[in-house]
């Protein structure tokens, strides 16, 4: 027997739990209208075994098959002709085509509980389409508001096994025009008109109570503070094979990619410790020039360090906004190096600001998610200017969705968030903004940092970029160049990017998340499954992370990068 | 009627039993046929020899959850069709680039010329451990793409999600179940 053989009649042996899991609690679909046309409605078995002669088009007359003792339906296959109505307008207002339905021979025998509403296969691979019984109507896809159920589909059936000739029937139809042998319309409904039958599309929808902050739960890793596990995730074997989870390809929107192919090379780095007079100097301007000119800056961050990339050998230049000093050192191969300033000119250039970006993703797959995170990214800035009465905290937003979305990009100034007027008008933008659009996995993420980056930011200040996301960027090579020269350019103004990967997210995610992080100075945050808000997270398997309050983490963070000590994060379980 | 008394019609030999099974789990039975074969007729009979296949194996068979018992006898039963229908013209449905996925899993057996065969059970006890490992939406993915033999497109409509990222979870769920094979020694 072949292997597949086996593994495959393997799968018929696992738990039933599982199989049962996999068909009854499988999450409703997303994006699409609500079913409110829709009614549950009982079919006596009788009226549904009794054969409805329905025309569809010249050849398509409806014919009883001869098993009609169980009820049991006429075959429908690919074979024949296409229904000649083509064009009909659907329930919903949707309209198929020729060649969208087609049928056994020259005739459509009696509808069977089990027919009426049936997925039928458009063509023999799998896409399909619904045909009622109302005279040849139908809808193709199933997403207009003319779908009903496929077959085996029963999230929103409220009894799986429910009763025989209990089917879903669009609540739009008209009855079968020559319907002359099924029982009286009263007689085949079952149910109480009060079942799934629910409001009308134009009804409000009751707004979701707003939750309450301090829910979600995340988890903070710095790999530059680990940066010997972090190279391991790009290393390959004596064999040259992967082993690290970085190291080889996966599978993104143009199939099988290296993750080498976005050039973010974070394997080479310099660790530069900036001094004046024993202590941290803040803001300093480290830049990189390689052997082959490449360039790569970065800033201290306030225990004075920078990390820059690219190379380990070269020219490091160092300045600083408050010195008219210029160092120049040679590095071959050094992973250490300190700078030591003598004179400072102008002590000034260093400013109480802290000035903080949220740049998120809203597309549609934010969905589960995004409703918590306003109120846990809105509550962050409320704390943070409770603990730093002394600072000047600036805050801007910028939403972004993709290709294609109505909105591509939401951009929303720094004002000063110590001002309750500007806090409050900040934080009703960002509890307005709703996750639609997406579409396909990869969204404009670098069109979005290119753009942030871009935006104001001052020399001197505690520059703390948050990325909420969950998809990685698209995958050309212009989309790659646009996101390393994002990244780039946030290093060489400080803006350090925190990325906070959600629920869905995959390695690649991870991986782009993890390298604006490491590539900035920035710490690498990814929610956590604790919660249960939300759907499974990817998990970066990072065992010594610890799992905190999301909005206590960022907190954290804000204070640790702005005072140079960050406090010990707090499990979430132990922090209420 | 309940499971049980269904079932209970089967150990009595009474015809009954199928009827009843049919009236039941028509529609969940007829769609995972449906899934796998892609054809009304195919379904119909798959599904006719389904109720025949839980006729002759109960007894000794006595299954508390029928509906799953039915899906697994016609799955089987949908794949050995499949099978026999299309042994000469591989490529191109749904249910092969689901079954080649799958092959994927198996890890390679060097210097290992004689294979022994797996028992299914063995194999199916290891399966069923590595998947409730998994996050529920992965498991749930897995078993949709590979048990209910679901398109990707369809995947990714149920679970709100692109194409590319349901893609993207089942490589790595095959992935890990690869080297969870390896590391049970399976096939090596």
């Amino acid at each position: 027997m072949k292997k597949t053989d086996e593994l495959n009649n393997a799968l018929n042996e696992i738990g039933d739990d599982l199989i049962r899991d996999a068909e009854d609690n499988v999450p409703a679909l997303i994006g699409k209208k609500k079913r409110s046309w829709v009614k549950w409605v009982g079919i006596a078995a009788a009226a549904v075994v009794a054969a409805v002669a329905i025309p569809i088009g010249v050849n398509s007359i409806v014919r009883p098959k001869n098993n009609a003792a169980s009820g049991v339906d006429a075959a429908v296959t690919t074979e024949a002709a296409a229904i000649e109505n083509s064009g009909t307008a659907a329930p919903g207002g949707a309209t198929f085509a020729e060649g969208d339905f087609v049928f056994t021979g020259e005739e459509k025998t009696g509808f069977s509980a089990a027919e009426i509403g049936k997925y039928y296969s458009k063509d023999g691979k799998g896409d399909t389409g619904y045909f009622d019984t109302s005279g040849g109507k139908g809808t193709y896809g199933g997403t207009t508001p003319g779908e009903v159920e496929a077959p085996g589909d029963s999230r929103e059936d409220p009894d799986t096994n429910a009763e025989p000739g209990t089917e879903l029937i669009d609540e739009t139809k008209t009855e079968p025009e020559t319907d002359t042998e099924t029982e009286p319309e009263t007689e085949t409904e079952t149910e109480p008109e009060t079942d799934t039958e629910t409001e009308p599309e134009t009804e409000p929808e009751t707004e979701p109570p707003v939750p309450e902050p301090g829910q979600l739960t995340a988890a903070a890793w710095d790999d530059n503070a680990h940066y010997l596990k972090w190279k391991e995730l790009f290393l390959k074997n004596e064999q040259n094979e992967t082993s690290g989870k970085f190291s080889g390809t996966y599978y993104g929107e143009s199939g099988e990619q290296t993750f080498a192919s976005w050039g973010l090379d974070s394997l080479n780095r310099i660790e530069v410790t900036v001094t004046f007079a024993g202590m941290p100097l803040f803001d300093a301007l480290v830049t990189l020039t390689t052997a082959s000119g490449e360039r790569y800056s970065a800033r201290t961050n306030r225990n004075g360090i920078a990390y820059v990339f690219g190379g380990n050998a070269g020219t490091l230049t160092v300045t600083s906004p408050e010195s008219s000093e210029v160092h120049t050192v040679p590095v071959n191969g050094e992973k250490e190096v300190a700078v030591t300033f003598e004179t400072l000119d102008d002590m000034e250039k260093t400013a109480d600001v802290i000035e903080l970006m949220y740049v998120v993703d809203v597309t549609g797959s934010m969905g589960d998610e995004l409703r918590y995170l306003r109120e846990e990214l809105g509550d962050v800035i409320k704390q943070v200017v409770r603990a730093n009465p002394d600072s000047r905290v600036k805050l801007a937003l910028l939403f972004y969705r993709d290709d294609g979305d109505e909105e591509k990009f939401r951009y929303v100034e720094f004002k000063d968030v110590t001002d309750p007027a500007d806090y409050e008008s900040h934080y009703t933008v960002l509890t307005k903004q709703e996750a639609a659009g997406g579409g396909d996995t990869p969204e404009a993420l670098d069109e979005a940092l290119e753009m942030a980056v871009s935006k104001g930011w001052t020399t001197g200040s505690t520059k703390l970029l948050f990325h909420v996301f969950d998809a990685p960027a698209h995958g050309n090579s212009e989309h790659q160049s646009r996101l390393k020269s994002a990244i780039a350019s946030a290093a060489e103004q400080g803006v350090r990017i925190c990325p906070i990967m959600a629920s869905g997210a995959d390695e690649l995610t991870e991986y782009t998340a993890r390298s604006e992080a490491i590539l900035t100075g920035g710490t690498f945050i990814f929610m956590t499954d604790d919660s249960g808000i939300g759907y499974s997270h990817f998990d970066p398997q990072l065992p010594d992370a610890v799992h905190e309050y999301l909005n206590l983490l960022m907190i954290r963070l804000i204070n640790g990068y702005h005072t140079g000590t960050f406090a010990e994060p707090v499990p979430w379980n132990e922090a209420k | 009627m309940e499971d049980r008394e269904i079932v209970s019609l089967f150990e009595n030999r009474d015809e009954r039993a199928i009827e009843e099974a049919k009236k039941k789990y028509s529609r969940y039975v007829r769609s995972i046929s449906l899934g796998i074969l892609h054809s009304d007729e195919d379904a119909e009979e798959c599904e006719s020899d389904a109720y025949l296949g839980a006729w002759n194996s109960i007894p000794p068979h006595h299954p508390e959850d029928l509906r799953t018992y039915l899906g697994k006898i016609v799955r089987r039963i949908s794949i050995d069709r499949f099978r026999a229908e299309t042994a000469e013209k591989r490529g191109g449905t749904e249910t092969n680039l689901s079954l080649d996925e799958l092959e994927e899993c198996i890890p390679a057996a060097p210097g290992n010329p004689v294979e022994e065969a797996v028992e299914a059970a063995d194999l199916g006890r290891i399966i069923d451990a590595f998947l409730r490992t998994l996050p529920e939406n992965e498991r749930r993915m897995f078993l949709r793409r590979y048990w209910y033999f679901d398109s990707v497109k369809e995947i990714a409509e149920r679970f709100g999600s692109g194409e590319s990222r349901v893609k993207t979870a089942l490589f790595r769920t095959r992935e890990k179940l690869k080297t969870v094979l390896q590391q049970e020694g399976i096939w090596q």
